[in-house]
């Protein structure tokens, strides 16, 4: 499933410190994300380039918070659900990578990074690892699929696949199964090439 | 009318190994910081001046400075803007403030300077510089964070119409015998206790001592559903284990907590007696 490149949109945060320290700060930074992704947005790219170090408490505010939100609209295949199919954050300094990896187990989430077009899930268990890249090597597949190659149950690989999804590190859509019914189909989102609107 | 007091600064960094030695005296309205035989001041010393002559002032005390002997000592006083930042604040001085040539330190020195909510971001973005161009990366990296999580404490859950008061220091070992960094933050709040005891899981705390034992444990928060929240010290003390450890010094109100950062952190309490309002913040960080 490729993304329409003219649908992502970039956000920089290195405009907003090269150190970001502390909680109000944090809460407006995210606010203007929000206000400035346009709508119908597919990719959302968190930029971190050029950011040298940032606070727990400051992640916590900004990222956890929007992931937090993102994981509570569910998933990206409902169609009242505005907020974008993937969000990638790049630009990731090992310490800023960690901080977030690090604040997001704190709140139970994760998050897709893109690390030199090698996409990596932050925070994540072992066994929610094991999934993302099993689904890496099926391409667009079925959760039964999924639950085959892994095997597990197939109720086992939905709840896997519903906190990837929640977190937009994968993707999902609708259809319709072979003996009938709805079905759903995932894949992993396409890193590049990508075409950015930045703010 | 209120009591007058006479606090003393007195020996090398005074306020790293002793509490506030107050007295009573007979000025009322009187706030008499008497800094005459200092001969050392840390960030912690040069941050709790301000802090505590900027809020005794805007309480409506007379505040007087008693400079130091050393005219070395008040001429780092007024390189490290704690002479202007009290007579801004209305304090008058005993003794002639020492015009002071000023070189560029920026890479070392953090003067003493006002912190809100607002420029809190600004004042990070000057201590992250300062951390990591002198101590590089990842030790800049922990350095930042250890002193953001402080500043962020200090400017959320401290605030006042005084504000708070940061400085900081990144020490060679030349003088200090020890290199690393010393920051400090101090505001003039309503201080732990009282922000702990308006959440309803700390309201049995009794004092500023047990407040300061719960708020020195993990996930303790007073922010209303911050169960995300409280991570701050503990992470602290991560980050400053991950230097080479140091010290942390915790003043609220009447209570002190010295928190040793090895690999087990160690931390005495006491208490004291003194007219001080808020929460004031001391991290020493040796660099291994």
């Amino acid at each position: 499933m490729k993304p329409d490149a003219a649908t992502s949109f970039t956000f920089p945060v290195r405009p907003h410190g090269k150190f970001l320290a502390t909680r109000e700060p944090a809460k407006l930074v995210l606010r203007e994300l929000q206000d400035k992704i346009p709508a119908n947005t597919y990719t959302l790219v968190i930029d971190f380039t050029g950011v040298d170090a940032m606070t727990h408490s400051y992640c916590d505010e900004f990222l956890a918070r929007y992931y937090a939100t993102l994981a509570s609209t569910g998933n990206n295949s409902d169609s009242t659900d505005r907020s974008p199919a993937t969000v990638l954050l790049t630009g990731l300094e090992e310490d800023v990578r960690e901080t977030i990896t690090i604040c997001l187990e704190r709140s139970d989430l994760i998050a897709l990074e893109d690390r030199d077009g090698q996409p990596f899930v932050l925070a994540a268990s072992a066994v929610l690892n094991e999934t993302f890249e099993a689904a890496r090597q099926l391409g667009t597949f079925t959760a039964l699929q999924l639950a085959e190659r892994m095997r597990v149950t197939a109720p086992n690989a939905n709840n896997r696949l519903k906190r990837l999804v929640a977190a937009r590190a994968l993707l999902r859509r609708p259809g319709v199964a072979e003996r009938g019914g709805k079905e759903f189909t995932y894949a992993v989102p396409e890193l590049s090439p990508r075409e950015t609107t930045a703010v | 009318m209120l009591d007058g007091v006479q606090i003393e600064l007195a020996g090398r960094i005074p306020l790293q190994h002793a509490e506030l030695v107050t007295r009573y005296i007979e000025d009322q309205d009187t706030l008499l910081l008497d800094t005459r035989s200092l001969r050392w001041a840390s960030p912690l010393e040069l941050a709790a001046l301000v802090t505590i002559g900027t809020d005794a002032a805007h309480q409506g005390r007379d505040v007087r400075l008693q400079l130091p002997y050393d005219e070395k000592v008040t001429s780092y006083l007024g390189r490290m803007n704690v002479i202007d930042l009290l007579e801004e604040a209305g304090c008058k001085f005993d003794g002639s403030p020492l015009a002071t040539g000023r070189r560029d330190r920026r890479d070392t020195l953090f003067e003493v300077t006002k912190v809100t909510t607002a420029d809190s971001q600004q004042v990070a973005e000057r201590l992250g510089e300062m951390a990591f161009g002198r101590l590089g990366r990842k030790a800049g990296a922990a350095a930042f964070k250890a002193m953001s999580e402080l500043l962020d404490n200090a400017t959320t859950h401290g605030v006042s119409d005084v504000g708070a008061f940061t400085a900081a220091q990144l020490l060679t070992g030349v003088t200090s015998n020890w290199p690393g960094f010393a920051f400090t933050v101090c505001d003039a709040g309503v201080g732990i206790f009282e922000h702990l005891r308006a959440s309803a899981p700390h309201q049995d705390l009794v004092d500023s001592r047990a407040a300061l034992e719960r708020a020195l444990q993990h996930k303790v928060s007073g922010v209303p559903g911050g169960n995300r929240r409280g991570y701050g010290l503990g992470d602290l003390g991560k980050y400053a284990r991950s230097d080479g450890g140091g010290r942390l010094i915790i003043r609220s109100n009447g209570a002190v907590a010295s928190v040793v950062l090895r690999s087990e952190c160690k931390i005495n309490y006491s208490t004291f007696t003194a007219p001080m309002n808020g929460t004031w913040a001391s991290l020493r960080v040796r660099r291994t």
